[in-house]
This record gives structure tokens, sequence and C-alpha cells, in this order.
């Protein structure tokens, strides 16, 4: 599993959060602060509205943590809020542009090496539904399936925006950037 | 996973892109919301549990109605998605207790710092309970959260008697007096 919110999070902090305990819940998002920001990051290609999704992901994670089951991995359940939270912000644009410009780091250490930056910038001139299907899917390990009933869409439309927004990918990041006009 | 042979490498590169880490925490913006929330839901809580008091009333009404007109009870179908007995009864314990601290707080007994800061934090807790309450939608969610309110307001009970608890209750006051609370 290549998603970053992989993380084993203890029973005993999901209980102590659902009665309410503030501390645990900081604790829960001290966790996934990163994680629910970079997949809103890269869905929505927007700094300020990834942070946004991430108040709104974890407001919502606070109100229903009562109704966790723990039938499935915690991470999942929140990853699952985050996406939901995303798609609704993208379906409330109700049009799918294209972003040029990544927003740069702040703090210069944390700056990534330069093939890293040029597929940020590739990854962020796709559509947003496009970038959203390739990440969901190469990066979170979403099913076809999966993406279909989070888009409210079908399979096809899954498997053809990945096989599009993938060879699209590839193209926008090997070629000189100054080269590329995408359509 | 249908990942063409040519992609491999392009996607093991998206895997190692890193982190992004926000501009700023949001936390302490969510805190103050969760607690402006609580604090309103508080001085009000039959307000915030209306919809499931409503739904209680509704499922007593419709029993009766099935007593009524269809005497072969059992032919007939249960309600569905409606408070189970157990749920019921935490919904009637949680309200005599809410009578009981309204008596309380009539009384307008002074307590000390330390119980006073008790009493808010576990007020703060039974308004977040009541916002929780508000977003279950299923029957053993809200008996869980209601079983916990009812935990919640007997040591806001026992915590603003003091003493005098034993006399208010008809049995249990004393184990009452020895509800622990601990806030870290």
């Amino acid at each position: 599993m290549s998603s970053h919110f992989a993380i084993d999070v203890p029973n005993s902090l999901i209980e102590r959060g659902a009665r309410g305990d503030m501390r645990a819940f900081e604790q829960i998002y001290r966790l996934f602060e990163r994680p629910v920001y970079t997949l809103a990051l890269r869905m929505l290609g927007d700094a300020d509205e990834a942070q946004e999704i991430l108040h709104d992901a974890m407001l919502q994670l606070f109100r229903k943590l009562g109704q966790f089951r723990g039938d499935a991995p915690f991470w999942g359940w929140l990853r699952q809020i985050a996406v939901n939270e995303a798609l609704m912000r993208l379906r409330r644009r109700g049009v799918v542009e294209t972003v040029d410009e990544m927003p740069e780091p702040e703090d210069s250490a944390a700056t990534p090496p330069e093939h890293q930056r040029d597929l940020e910038r590739a990854l962020n001139r796709l559509p947003q539904i496009t970038r959203s299907v390739v990440w969901l899917y190469h990066v979170e390990g979403y099913s076809h399936e999966e993406i279909a009933e989070s888009f409210g869409k079908s399979v096809s439309f899954s498997k053809s925006q990945l096989a599009r927004g993938t060879q699209k990918l590839r193209t926008l990041y090997e070629a000189p950037l100054a080269q590329v006009a995408y359509a | 996973m249908n990942v063409h042979d040519d992609d491999h490498d392009l996607v093991a590169a998206l895997r190692d892109l890193p982190l992004a880490t926000p501009k700023r925490s949001v936390f302490a913006e969510l805190e103050r919301e969760l607690a402006a929330a609580s604090a309103a839901a508080t001085p009000a809580p039959r307000r915030m549990r209306g919809a499931w008091i409503a739904l209680a009333a509704t499922f007593v009404v419709a029993l009766a109605g099935v007593r009524l007109f269809h005497p072969q009870a059992d032919d007939v179908a249960p309600p569905v998605a409606l408070p189970s007995p157990d749920t019921l009864a935490l919904i009637a314990q949680s309200q005599q207790l809410d009578d009981m601290l309204a008596t309380l707080d009539a009384r307008s007994v002074p307590i000390d710092a330390e119980s006073a800061m008790a009493s808010a934090e576990l007020e703060n807790l039974i308004g977040l309970t009541d916002l929780q309450l508000n977003a279950a939608d299923r029957d053993d969610e809200a008996q869980a959260l209601w079983s916990r309110r009812v935990d919640l307001m007997t040591r806001l009970a026992a915590t603003r008697a003091g003493s005098s608890f034993n006399t208010l209750t008809d049995n249990g006051g004393a184990s009452l007096q020895n509800a622990s609370y601990r806030i870290d």
C-alpha cells in the first residue's frame, strides 16, 4: 500500500476521540494533517482550497467519530471523508479546468528535487477530474469500481480517465514544459 | 492494477512525491469552532436532541396505534429505523437527569472552583455528545451516544449536588458520590 494514509491508529485513541476528548482528537489530527492536505492538494490543485478541505474533513471526522464501526481501517474511513469533501468541492465548481501554477513550497529546506517539481507541475496541468482519478488509482490504490462509486460515474469512465490521464501525464512530464501545449 | 509496463516508472515517481505541508495548522480553529458549538448546544440540550425525542414520541404513538388497531401485532412488521426500547429508556433517563439538573440549578447552591471547572468541562462534553447525536442516523450509534450522555449527566449531577446528592435519588446516589472525572 503506497498511500500516506496507511497509519495504524490505536483503538483506545479512536474511542477517546469519539467520547469528545479533544486531546485524542488533536493526536488524530496531527497524524493525518499532511495526508489529508496532500490528497486535497493533488485533487484540487489549489493550496487555499486544500486547506479548506483539511478543515472541513477534520470537522466531519470529529462529528462522525462516534459512527466509526471498526470493520475497516480507520485511515481508509478518514480518507474517504477527505475524498468526498474534495469531490463535493469539484462538483460545486461545475467546471473542469486546468491549473498552470503549482504553489511553491514556503520552506526552501522542504523544496523537493527538480524532477519531483516537474512531475507536480505536470500533474497540475491535467484537468482536475482526470488528475483526481490518476491520483486515487495510482497512489491511493483505489479500484476502478471504488472510483466510479465515489464520482457517481461508470467503471468505463474511470478506466478512460485513467488511460488518457496517465498518457497525458507522461507526455507532460517527459516533454520540456515550454513546448507542451495541452488542450 | 492495469498499469502499462511503460507507466511503472511514472507511477513509482508519483508515489515518491513527498507529502505537502499546509501553510498553517487548522487545529486551533477547529478546537474553537467545536468549543463554541458545544457551548451553544449546552444551554438548550432539549432543542439539540429534539429530533431524537420527536422520533421516540412517534415510536410510542405508533406502538399505541398498532396495539389499538392490530391486536395480532405479531403479523405487523416492526417499524424501521425507530429507536429501540433500550434507546428509549436511555432518552427517558437523560430527560430525568435534565429535570434533576434544572432543579439543582434553581437552588443556586454555590460550588467550589474545582467543581465549577469540572462542571464546565462536563457541560462541554455533553454539548459535543449532542452534536454527535445530531449526526447519528442509526439506532446502535444513537444508543451508545445516549448512554454516554446519561453517564456524563450523572457525573454532572453528582458534581453539582455534592454531598446533598443522596437525597435527590432513590438509589445509586451513594455510588454517584464517588463518580470520578479526570480532566487531562
